[in-house]
């Protein structure tokens, strides 16, 4: 049988695929915009109209976070560790479909979705809330680093489907750690600087922290010391490699002992 | 073939139209395929609303249009029901009936055999046990006809004095040398009320005795048909 390689139609495909998983909808597109509504609006209730703006651009900061975090850490695990677990790359497999090329459609396909969240995010965010208008380095510093956040997400949702290859563990374990992220990194209206000390030490190896707590401070333009935000990035970074080539090597033996018995 | 795993998120046309890098609209054997198998209708169906049936032939069309020289298929029909199952063999038989494409099909269905097979190689445990046109075969190692019943106390009282071939545990199977035997043991059964089954093509009791006098010859060497008839009155 012919190999297939890496071509438009897998991604249509796996756009597709993207498109009948409801919880990268909600996640990634309803539920950023909305907590985002609710608690600028919360907080705006109790502070001086000037201050206003800010708050609700710092606001929108950490709900940004929510994108890469729903789409590529819950969405892509939930698809990728159903897939495993009921066996589909294995039948793509069979009819000469080589599993890089439709891991490179599905990541593809993810970060698609993930730009198409981020304009909606964007128009919305114009259109409907008062936010500060950004200094251009500082919008494209926000937007890198989300892709970057996105990209180390993905690295971690697939390391850990790998390892578990079930959809209920991968998903248990994702959901939790959505969870613990978004309080550890101030998204849910607790600041960083208001947990326990050992809680802060963790949080500030996460780059999620400084882009929710920091970057509203240089969103308009300033001074920004990107040292620990970098050093956070190459930590997490790291840790999600490592990750990624455990889940291969154990994938790899699990093959192993599945052909020879 | 056994386990058929598709992703549930969209209708089974895109799935099929990303696996076999083609637009059905586009590709006319694949039109012929989908029709041929009466699958159009489910086209737009996800595959978890699909019945057993209509999810093998989801499959067995993009294996058809692989149009490999040699196509194994590994317990296609399992789990399908009787009618379903008759009527996807028969397609696959009608498909395949002027190609020179090879087809293994492999099944624990002897009634699929039957339908399929005009020569037969019967291998066990790496020997091959026999080879030959069905009906040759037939001849060789059950006879004319055989009758088959149920394997009672009263229906091998009966019955006794006819030649016995080897059966599975529940069934007595009676081997008819020729007609008037054939039509003996029948009026002995009609007599007496006994519901019976005739055959002139049973592949599965024909297998289990080819494999028998295959292993009695190599323990014992090459014997006489009728020794083994006069023994296996005695099972």
């Amino acid at each position: 049988m012919m190999k297939k390689k890496f071509c438009v139609p897998m991604i249509w495909y796996e756009l597709r695929n993207l498109n009948g998983n409801l919880m990268c909808h909600f996640f990634g597109v309803v539920f950023p915009n909305l907590m985002s509504l609710l608690i600028s609006k919360a907080s705006c209730a109790q502070v001086p109209a000037d201050l206003r703006p800010q708050i609700t651009t710092s606001v929108m900061l950490s709900m940004s976070l929510v994108m890469p975090m729903a789409t590529m850490f819950l969405g892509y695990g939930a698809l990728y560790s159903q897939e495993v677990e009921q066996g589909v790359p294995l039948r793509m497999h069979l009819f000469g479909i080589r599993e890089n090329s439709l891991m490179l459609a599905k990541i593809a396909a993810h970060f698609i979705l993930f730009t198409v969240e981020i304009l909606i995010f964007a128009v919305f965010h114009i259109l409907v809330m008062d936010v500060q208008k950004p200094a251009v380095p500082s919008l494209v510093c926000l937007l890198v680093s989300l892709y970057a956040v996105a990209l180390i997400f993905l690295v971690l949702s697939h390391a850990i489907a790998n390892i578990f290859c079930k959809f209920s563990y991968t998903f248990g374990i994702e959901m939790s750690l959505y969870f613990i992220l978004m309080v550890l990194t101030g998204m849910i209206g607790v600041r960083t600087e208001q947990l326990p000390e050992l809680l802060q030490k963790i949080a500030k190896t996460l780059p999620m922290t400084y882009i929710s707590n920091d970057f509203v401070d240089f969103w308009q333009g300033g001074q920004y010391n990107f040292m620990p935000f970098i050093q956070a990035f190459v930590f997490m970074g790291a840790a999600a490699g490592i990750i990624l080539l455990f889940s291969l090597w154990k994938s790899g033996r699990f093959q192993q002992s599945r052909i020879t018995g | 073939m056994q386990s058929n795993a598709y992703v549930n998120t969209m209708p089974v046309k895109y799935i099929m139209e990303m696996i076999l890098g083609t637009r059905i609209s586009r590709n006319e054997k694949l039109k012929q395929l989908i029709d041929f198998f009466d699958f159009a209708s489910c086209l737009s169906k996800k595959y978890s609303a699909l019945s057993g049936g209509q999810k093998q032939k989801f499959t067995i069309i993009m294996v058809m249009l692989q149009e490999a020289e040699l196509t194994f298929y590994d317990e296609v029909t399992s789990g399908l029901d009787f009618e379903t199952r008759q009527r996807l063999m028969e397609r696959l038989v009608e498909w395949y009936a002027d190609r020179e494409d090879t087809l293994v099909i492999v099944s624990h269905y002897y009634e699929e055999l039957e339908l399929l097979a005009d020569k037969l190689l019967i291998l066990d445990q790496g020997h091959v046990i026999a080879y030959g046109s069905r009906e040759e075969l037939f001849q060789e190692y059950c006879g004319n006809a055989i009758v088959i019943v149920e394997n009672s106390r009263r229906n091998r009282g009966l019955t006794e004095g006819f030649p016995v071939l080897e059966a599975p545990g529940h069934l007595l199977a009676l081997s008819c040398r020729d007609r008037k035997m054939e039509e003996d043991i029948l009026s002995i059964l009609v007599e007496h009320d006994i519901n019976f089954k005739r055959s002139n093509s049973d592949i599965e009791i024909m297998s289990i005795n080819a494999i028998r006098k295959f292993y009695r010859e190599q323990e014992e060497g090459p014997y006489d048909e009728k020794e083994v008839l006069r023994s296996d009155d005695m099972v």
